[in-house]
């Protein structure tokens, strides 16, 4: 009885240990793929044969059937400038220029990375959608209902950001660190 | 049972977990994204999603900005013969997908210059002369995958349109 008892607790704690160093090395260790340009980071090597398999796992979790590079980058972000989680306990602005892509889009998604439910239904801002300021410039709001310039839904918990640029400009391409993206203001807070 | 054996027992089983998931995890994903694809309308036949919005959203990080077509396919017995229009003045893509989350090939409608595609999708070895007239063969890295068709709804005021076109998409066993 003892034996099988330690035996049990071996399984227990093995499975627990394998699941818990995966989790970590999936969702907080670096890949050597990531490139990180402000808020936003982004895996070059999403949906390609030779991405390595903590990143493999990664986006089948949370961005299964992404394109491969030559056809779209994604960035993500899920904290500000600070490291701290975006919440919808905070408001939040995106400003800057218009990203260089054929298309472009920011769209916001929950903790289970699915869309955000609000009454408004502003899941998203995109270059078909946005207006733009006087200088060319965006403003995008992210607020609990959506409300604000160009405004996106977040919700009421934790959520992440991510901007699509489709045929982005060659030049984006081949520097994606550098490339001039919306950056993030962080406005009120609410307790 | 000693302690050093427990530990090594631990050990054991904690490297076989995180290979085990690390490895098959993505194909996992991917089939039981495929299954909810074939139990809406089986296999090798294509489904027509609703845009997505956060009622009917099914796949994680969706795009409510397009709409999509998706086609789980088996080619283990028989080719999958694809054809799709390619709705002008937008974006449109189909991005083939094999079971291990790869997207091996995307051809989209700067490259579909005819207005329209027709693809065989084949597994490594399939005899080329079961090509149709004017279809080009796409060799399948894994015997089952997926093919996912984005239509950007570049104006809310072409939503009806675009809507029409991408459902002349289809795909079949041949």
């Amino acid at each position: 009885m003892k034996t099988l008892f330690r035996w049990l607790s071996a399984l227990i704690v093995g499975v627990a240990l394998g699941a818990g160093s995966l989790w970590y090395m999936t969702f907080r260790a670096a890949p050597p793929s990531l490139v990180h340009n402000g808020i936003w980071r982004t895996n070059l090597e999403a949906g390609s044969a030779a991405i390595d398999a903590y990143s493999r796992l990664r986006i089948a979790v949370t961005s299964l059937l992404a394109l491969n590079r030559s056809e779209t980058i994604y960035f993500e972000a899920s904290a500000d400038a600070e490291g701290e989680p975006l919440t919808a306990a905070c408001d939040y602005t995106l400003t800057g220029a218009p990203p260089e892509a054929r298309w472009w889009s920011v769209t916001a998604y929950g903790p289970d990375d699915m869309l955000i439910h609000s009454a408004s239904e502003r899941y998203s801002a995109s270059a078909a959608s946005v207006e733009t300021n006087a200088d060319g410039s965006v403003t995008i709001a992210l607020t609990p209902d959506g409300s604000g310039p160009n405004g996106i839904a977040t919700g009421n918990a934790t959520f992440a950001l991510l901007l699509r640029l489709y045929h982005p400009a060659e030049s984006l391409a081949a520097a994606p660190d550098a490339a001039a993206l919306f950056t993030l203001n962080k406005g009120s807070c609410r307790a | 049972m000693s302690f050093v054996r427990w530990l090594i027992a631990v050990v054991v089983i904690a490297a076989l977990t995180h290979g085990a998931l690390l490895y098959f995890g993505p194909s996992l994903i991917m089939s039981r994204a495929m299954g909810r694809v074939s139990d809406a309308v089986g296999v090798n036949a294509m489904l027509y999603p609703p845009r997505p919005n956060a009622a009917n959203d099914t796949i994680v990080r969706s795009s409510p900005d397009l709409l999509y077509n998706i086609c789980a396919y088996d080619v283990s017995g028989k080719p999958l013969l694809l054809t799709a229009e390619v709705p002008p003045g937008t974006y449109w893509s189909a991005a083939f997908y094999d079971l291990n989350t790869n997207n091996y090939r995307v051809i989209n409608d700067r490259q579909a210059t005819t207005g329209g595609i027709r693809v065989l999708v084949t597994k490594a070895g399939a005899p080329s002369s079961d090509t149709p007239a004017g279809a080009e063969t796409i060799i399948s890295p894994t015997t089952r995958g997926l093919v996912l068709i984005r239509t950007l709804i570049n104006d809310e005021a072409n939503l009806a349109a675009i809507d029409e076109a991408r459902k002349q998409a289809k795909c079949r066993s041949l």
